[in-house]
């Protein structure tokens, strides 16, 4: 049995806008081993989100091309017909946590009943099964079954995520993906929920996509570490070596412009501002920003080069471009 | 951040946003139509010129009744007559000095399809003692000269309506007989008797007729002035109206006067409701109590009855129509649906800021609040106008509106008064109608347009 | 040298919102502030720590005079400013200013950059259009807001966030106030912008020895500004002393928890978990009795459900509102 869950192979999309086509993912190519944790970093417009809902098929009205190969489980997603994408793959093999999904549950309807919906209308579970297995759920992510039976405005920010957990979880899939999982929540309840996807992980045998733009919570559950920028996969490392030795212009500035509470560091912020996905410049679209530049830079996009074991970054620097 | 954002709140950004979308430039199109017309409106015929115009009659005595725009009669495929004043074609013939006698010959061709509905002429004479003899003879085209009749005229200014004159009916009956040898068949009026040929059926005789008006005068210096009008069945690019009036003028007038009713009262209206829901919802507590409580009030008055009840005590020009109309909506769902737009707004962290800074409540409100809550606004204020402008006509075919005053609406209901559908007069409803509907169509379309802008949910890519 | 006078001082300072339920019931508080006492002197800066619900933000505001205080006193330049109605708050208005969180919304969208930094000049009537004009370009130059004639005809919205929060921020410091609340400035900023923006409040603190006092829940970004961290909790100050202290020996158990709850990057923290106390912060309208933090406690006694603690000075400079000590 292959090891490897998710393979995402060349992928590409853009989409339609008034100036011109938007190319917010390209060329991306990565692979997720079972019970692995790979956490994408990146700025917000980067193409992290865009990335996230293209893996589940879900794209805007103004979606213009996706190219590439999509594999889960060995079978590619892509080329699937919506229906058979909806039945077989979508929530039921991997599902997704979405950014700022907190303030997206129904106001409404029951906690308990929002969790169980999928099953009733995916599986065509009966309400009494689908509610059983729903507080059995919400009870592994740590909402009690009096709460279960509340709405949502009457739980905390941090039970609300769980909540969300708990409904990205209903239908066992293999893979989650979390966009943004605690940006909107109180460092402590930060600290439990992190705490609970690492139990969850364990317990479920789970393979994360983690995707956040603070570079200090990606270490929380990373076991690879993702950078993106403008759209692409520029740096893609170990954890062990990420955070010490990174290889890429954009991850060096970015680790160095983080605070940090326990190293005293000399901190340096990025100047400039992340380029247009419409009118990219040429050569590496980093450099403008970067303080490492060198001329090859301004001409050549660089290629995926080996930096390490399992190292990879699109980057010149250490590399002999005679 | 959105890189496809309002191109600021300038009208001319507005305006370039709105033609991005078909309805936007459709829209734009036909208000620029309307108000080229209404300028044209103005400017040709000042206002009060023209209520004196519209409503005297007298002016009018010229036109056809109720004829039909010259543009229809593609529609009915017949060529039909339009008017003719038959004085440009007059030679005057002296025939005697003592007494004072001048024949007066009218020649002209009739190819028409159709019998020309009337014959009028109009007499202007001076004379010292009594007034001047007419004989009046009709010659057809094959040449047949007729006697109609002979009448001394009944004052200095005197009209004959040829039409009207019924004895004459027999003598065009008997001149039928004899040609044809027998009375005509189908019902015969004095003007189918002058143009029918002599087939024995109802058809119109084409080719040059001839009116001879042999003028006996009693005093040597007696004058006189003779202008005989052959009326049509068509006239204008809007036809006429049962009291001879161009609906062309009532047409381009009205474009002016609904318009600046429907735009004055949605403007006037709109601008009362957002200060009074600024206020309400800023200062917040009593003064919020009270201004809701008394909009609810307010909304639940039954709005036509009221205008129409007002309107029975009051005569109701067009204007103080208006005043009426912003004076009962003074409180209305826009106090409500703003005041709640003003909520939203009153939060947000920039009015706290200016707060900080020392900002006062009357400041705040006209300068922060106001024109953030103003965007929304506008096409709410867009797509009310067409609502106001047939607010004016319905009440006008209520007959609560003052009747001098030429409005679409005014059309609709001397239309209505007149039996128009039933006379089959439809270009007299049709016409002001389209009108009504082709202002609500831009205006909608406007009020649409910009909301698609405003509103960044509805936004197109 | 410094000056070193008191430039505000808060006295038992209590905000309290009122909630009716309906016009027959009585009302309920919300009490966001619970006694708050401390001291700021001029040119000093303090960092208000605290999670959502702490009461930083309305401490913060209340200062301001945003909110109105129920209770106790606020000292400014020794005069008092608890209650003085608007028109006499005009000065006070000159003397303070404010950084608010949101770049997006603490700009109005119809103001041009010129326009949003020239209000605050003409509310207070200073200077005339000449010297506004100069003040106004001054204040971007000062926010590294460069080439000027760029932004000044600039709307908000043409503007990233970072651009628009150093807007904001030469907007709070165009009047050299004496104080400046910072409520958490940066938290709406990607991360890699952050550090610019803290950078250059800093050095603007320090150019016109300003007071600060910034409100934030990232003690990570707390050593760049503050001498002193006061650690809120559920509308009560639970800690406080200088930035150093705290951070390396933190007495309160809640600051315990929030320092390790942070994590820095380490590839080591995903193979154990964090220890930090479950449940969350309380609901204010009906606090925990006594020590508010004590149903989440993992040191609770007896006595800390039952009577508030008083503040101690555990070491010098160093209180702690806990029954530990």
């Amino acid at each position: 049995m292959n090891d490897i869950i998710l393979k995402i192979k060349d992928l590409t999309i853009s989409y339609k806008t008034r100036k011109g086509s938007l190319v917010a993912v390209k060329d991306v190519n990565l692979e997720l081993k079972r019970g692995e944790t790979l956490a994408i970093v990146g700025e917000s417009g980067c193409g992290k989100s865009s990335l996230a809902k293209g893996i589940l098929r879900l794209f805007p009205r103004n979606i213009e091309k996706v190219i590439g190969e999509i594999y889960i489980d060995g079978k590619e997603i892509l080329s699937l017909d919506q229906e058979t994408f909806r039945k077989e793959v979508r929530w039921s093999k991997i599902s997704m946590v979405f950014q700022g999904a907190i303030n997206s549950l129904n106001p409404v309807l029951k906690v308990v009943h929002q969790v169980a919906e999928p099953l009733i209308i995916h599986m065509g579970m009966d309400k009494i099964s689908a509610y059983k297995r729903a507080k059995e759920i919400l009870s592994l992510v740590g909402i009690s079954e009096n709460f279960a039976e509340r709405y949502p405005f009457e739980l905390s920010g941090g039970m609300k995520q769980r909540v969300v957990i708990a409904m990205a979880l209903i239908t066992n899939p293999q893979i989650v993906i979390l966009d943004e999982p605690t940006s909107a929540l109180d460092i402590i309840t930060q600290a439990n929920i992190m705490n609970l996807l690492k139990i969850l992980k364990k317990e479920l045998n789970l393979s994360y996509i983690f995707i956040t733009h603070d570079i200090a919570t990606t270490s929380e559950l990373a076991d690879k570490v993702a950078v993106m920028y403008a759209g692409e996969i520029v740096e893609i490392s170990p954890s062990e070596e990420f955070y010490s030795t990174p290889a890429h212009g954009y991850t060096m500035m970015l680790l160095n412009s983080v605070p940090t509470l326990r190293t005293d560091k000399k901190l340096k912020s990025i100047p400039g501002t992340p380029p247009s996905l419409i009118n990219p410049p040429k050569g590496c679209k980093f450099h403008p920003r970067c303080q490492y530049v060198m001329d090859i830079c301004k001409e050549k996009e660089p290629p995926l080069f080996n930096k390490g074991k399992e190292h990879l970054a699109k980057c010149y620097i250490g590399e002999n471009h005679g | 951040m959105n890189e496809v954002e309002l191109s600021g709140y300038s009208l001319k950004g507005i305006i370039k946003e709105v033609l991005r979308y078909k309805v936007g430039i459709f829209a734009i199109g036909i208000l620029i139509f309307l108000i080229l017309l209404s300028i044209y409106a103005v400017i040709t015929m000042p206002y009060e010129k023209t209520i004196y115009m519209w409503n005297n009659s007298q002016l009018w005595l010229k036109n056809p009744r109720n004829a039909i725009p010259i543009w229809w009669s593609i529609f009915i495929g017949k060529k039909l007559p339009t008017n003719i004043n038959l004085s440009k074609y007059v030679k005057e013939k002296h025939i005697s000095d003592n007494p004072k006698r001048i024949e007066y010959i009218y020649s002209f061709s009739y190819n028409y399809d159709e019998f020309p509905p009337e014959l009028n002429i109009f007499f202007k004479s001076n004379y010292k003692k009594d007034p001047p003899v007419i004989k009046i003879y009709w010659e057809k085209p094959n040449g047949d000269k007729i006697f109609l009749l002979e009448r001394s005229l009944r004052g200095k200014e005197d009209t004959l309506y040829i039409q009207n004159i019924d004895k004459l009916e027999n003598v065009l009956a008997s001149y039928i007989k004899e040609k044809v040898g027998y009375y005509p068949t189908y019902p015969l009026t004095v003007m189918r008797g002058l143009f029918v040929d002599n087939s024995g059926n109802l058809s119109i005789y084409k080719g040059n007729y001839k009116l001879y008006l042999d003028v006996t005068f009693n005093d040597q210096n007696d004058t006189i002035n003779i202008e005989p009008i052959l009326y049509g069945l068509v006239y204008g690019i809007a036809g006429t109206d049962h009291l001879r009036r161009p609906l062309s003028i009532a047409l381009l007038w009205g474009a002016p006067l609904d318009i600046s009713f429907g735009v004055g009262a949605a403007l006037s209206i709109t601008i009362l409701h957002l200060i009074f829901a600024t206020i309400s919802g800023w200062y917040g507590r009593r003064i919020d109590f009270i201004i809701q409580r008394f909009t609810e009030i307010f909304m639940l008055l039954p709005f036509l009855p009221l205008v129409i009840m007002i309107s029975l005590f009051y005569k109701l020009t067009i204007w103080k129509l208006l005043l009426v109309v912003i004076l009962t909506s003074l409180f209305g769902t826009g106090v409500k649906t703003q005041r709640a737009l003003v909520l939203q707004v009153k939060n947000l962290p920039y009015i706290e800021a200016a707060k900080a800074y020392g900002a006062s409540n009357m400041r705040i409100v006209f300068l922060y609040l106001i024109p953030k809550i103003l965007p929304p606004v506008i096409p709410n204020l867009v797509i009310s106008i067409p609502g106001f402008v047939f607010l004016e006509a319905i009440l006008s075919l209520f007959g609560v509106l003052d009747p001098t005053q030429p409005t679409w609406g005014r059309i609709i209901e001397d239309a209505f008064q007149n039996g128009a559908l039933y006379k089959g007069y439809f270009y007299w409803v049709l016409e002001p109608s389209f009108m009504l509907i082709l202002t609500a169509i831009s205006f909608a379309f406007l009020g649409f347009a910009i909301d698609k802008i405003v509103n960044p949910k509805l936004k197109e890519m | 040298m410094d000056k070193n006078e008191t430039l505000l001082k808060i006295d038992n300072l209590k905000v309290w919102f009122e909630i009716r339920k309906s016009i027959i019931s009585p009302p309920i508080y919300v009490k966001a502030v619970d006694g708050i006492n401390f001291e700021l002197k001029e040119g000093e800066s303090i960092s208000l720590v605290g999670e959502s619900g702490s009461g930083k933000t309305t401490l913060g505001k209340t200062i301001l005079r945003l909110y109105e205080p129920t209770s106790g006193k606020i000292y400014f330049d020794g005069k008092d400013i608890t209650n003085i109605d608007e028109k006499e708050l005009k000065w006070y208005r000159r003397q303070t200013g404010l950084v608010q969180q949101d770049p997006f919304g603490a700009l109005p969208s119809h103001f041009t950059i010129y326009r949003i930094l020239e209000e605050p000049l003409l509310i207070n009537k200073i200077g005339t259009p000449q010297e506004r004009k100069e003040m106004i370009f001054k204040a971007l130059e000062e926010v590294k807001l460069t080439p000027i004639e760029d932004f000044v005809s600039k709307y908000p919205h043409m503007l990233s966030g970072g651009q628009m929060q150093r807007v904001v921020i030469a907007r709070a410091l165009i009047m050299r106030p004496k104080l400046v609340v910072a409520d958490e400035p940066v938290s709406m900023l990607d991360a890699s912008v952050r550090i610019e923006i803290l950078d250059l409040l800093k050095e603007l603190q320090d150019k016109f020895h300003m007071s600060l006092i910034y409100i934030t829940h990232d003690l990570a970004t707390v050593r760049m500004f503050s001498k002193y961290i006061f650690i809120m909790y559920a509308g009560n100050l639970v800690e406080r002393s200088t930035t150093q202290e705290i951070l390396k020996y933190p007495l309160h158990p809640y600051t315990k928890a929030l320092l390790s709850a942070i994590p820095d990057p380490d590839p080591e923290n995903r193979k154990k978990l964090r220890d930090v106390p479950p449940g969350e912060p309380p609901n204010l309208v009906n606090p925990p009795e006594g020590c508010r933090f004590h149903p989440r406690c993992p040191n609770v006694m007896d006595i800390c459900r039952k009577e508030v603690p008083p503040e101690k000075e555990v070491k010098e400079n160093h209180w702690v509102k806990c029954w530990l000590y």
